[in-house]
């Protein structure tokens, strides 16, 4: 027999057997034979997926490694979005508290004509701390006015263009306020003083004065500028000078002048207060 | 020294030989790995069709009837292995390598283009023919989906699985053979 006839009659024998094996496959007779051959090779087929599997979740992993970090970069990136979005928040509900005790202020105050203005600027560089309003002449401010904020005094008006308005913090080292400390029994009066840094200092304390850790500060009338009984701070300390019959005292103030969003120029008193 | 296991084991011809034995353990390893761990490594969308293109690589290197076995033993452990209806891929296997080793028997088997062609034909013809008999058998195929898709990536990654194939299949055939096989350097 030639081999091309072999070859062809081997061939005609395989297509009729897999056309029977596709017979019994369809019949479901087979069923038993695939069973038991599947059986056999179960563990190895299973031994062979598990390893391809765990190869092909490590491959997709270090595919998607460099997918990742872009991720990554873009959470870090809405994080912080998140982080600021949600510091605006929190600040524009601080800024609300400010002015609702602003609005307190002037609710406890009927007799004083406030004007509220939003700080705009803060004069970092300049030596005097200087901070800016939004207000100025126009809306009847004038310097040397008293601002408060948050129930106290904040400091005082140093000049006044149409629309702005220039304010010298009571914690700076420029400012000096006449005030008066409010014991139980009595009062003293004295000078406040800014020292730039978180506590004030009331200087000229007479030493017979009746003054205790604790008293309440507020503005004199004395010098004019300022009307009195603006709440200015506590007394947090009392230093006593041998070189001296005057005293000073630690005044820690109502007021953070870093912490202002919002403050209250006092322009006057109305009429029959 | 080449062992002749094919010559070697005459003496129990009711028991396969050694070379068929090895030759069925191959295609089993080949038929495990093309249905358990290709398809977690799909190349360019497609999987390489180790069995299909082993049958072809001998097909083409060898004169005799022992390709019809093989594609008819590897379509079998395929169809076994993966969910194709019992004799769908051995009946296609084996008309693939009778054509493979009919048309190109007579040509110079020791060009390498050869195999390349061959599997490269085979793949193009195999996927159609594929769908088509499964929808024979009553299976909805979506023609559009696979063929356009899956044709061309297929073709090249069985062009690539061809390249590592070649050698296993050419050491195996000489081994279990023992006939020397031509070769790009002469016969061997």
């Amino acid at each position: 027999m030639r081999g091309g006839q072999r070859a062809a009659i081997v061939l005609i024998g395989l297509i009729v057997a897999a056309v029977v094996l596709s017979m019994l496959h369809n019949t479901g007779a087979s069923v038993p034979v695939e069973g038991l051959v599947l059986r056999v090779v179960e563990p190895v087929r299973s031994a062979l997926t598990t390893v391809a599997s765990g190869a092909s979740r490590a491959l997709a992993d270090l595919e998607r490694f460099g997918e990742m970090r872009e991720e990554n970069a873009a959470l870090r990136v809405e994080v912080a979005e998140l982080r600021a979005q949600a510091a605006r928040l929190s600040d524009a509900e601080s800024e609300n508290e400010r002015f609702r005790e602003a609005l307190a202020y002037l609710d406890e105050n009927p007799e004083l004509e406030l004007v509220t203005a939003r700080i705009v600027g803060r004069d970092s560089l300049d030596m005097l701390d200087t901070i800016v309003i939004d207000r100025g002449a126009s809306s009847g401010i004038r310097v040397g006015m008293a601002v408060v904020a948050n129930g106290g005094l904040a400091g005082r008006v140093t000049k006044v263009t149409d629309a702005t308005a220039d304010i010298l913090p009571v914690h700076s080292p420029q400012s000096t306020v006449s005030v008066l400390a409010q014991g139980d029994d009595a009062t003293a009066d004295g000078t406040l003083d800014g020292t730039n840094g978180a506590d004030l200092v009331m200087r000229h304390i007479d030493a017979e004065a009746a003054i205790m850790v604790g008293d309440p500060v507020v503005t004199s009338s004395l010098g004019g500028s300022l009307p009195r009984g603006i709440p200015v701070g506590r007394i947090v300390a009392i230093e006593v000078s041998p070189t001296s019959v005057l005293r000073q005292a630690i005044v820690e103030p109502l007021v953070q002048p870093e912490r202002l969003d919002v403050v209250q120029v006092i322009r006057g008193q109305t009429a029959g207060a | 020294m080449v062992s002749h296991l094919g010559t070697a084991a005459r003496g129990a011809r009711w028991l396969p030989s050694p070379g068929t034995l090895a030759a069925a353990l191959f295609l089993a390893l080949l038929a495990l790995v093309q249905t358990s761990v290709l398809p977690y490594f799909e190349i360019l969308g497609a999987q390489p069709s180790l069995i299909l293109v082993s049958v072809v690589i001998l097909a083409t290197m060898q004169v005799g009837t022992r390709a019809l076995g093989w594609g008819f033993g590897g379509g079998l452990l395929v169809d076994l292995f993966s969910a194709a209806p019992l004799g769908t891929n051995a009946l296609l296997f084996t008309l693939i390598a009778y054509v493979a080793g009919g048309g190109f028997g007579g040509v110079d088997r020791a060009n390498l283009l050869i195999p390349v062609v061959a599997v490269a034909l085979a793949t193009a013809v195999y996927y159609p023919s594929a769908l088509l008999a499964l929808q024979l058998q009553g299976i909805d195929v979506a023609w559009e989906a696979h063929l356009p898709a899956r044709l061309w990536p297929a073709i090249v990654v069985n062009l690539g699985a061809s390249a590592v194939l070649y050698y296993p299949v050419r050491v195996l055939e000489r081994w279990t053979h023992g006939r020397p096989i031509p070769t790009f350097r002469g016969v061997r």
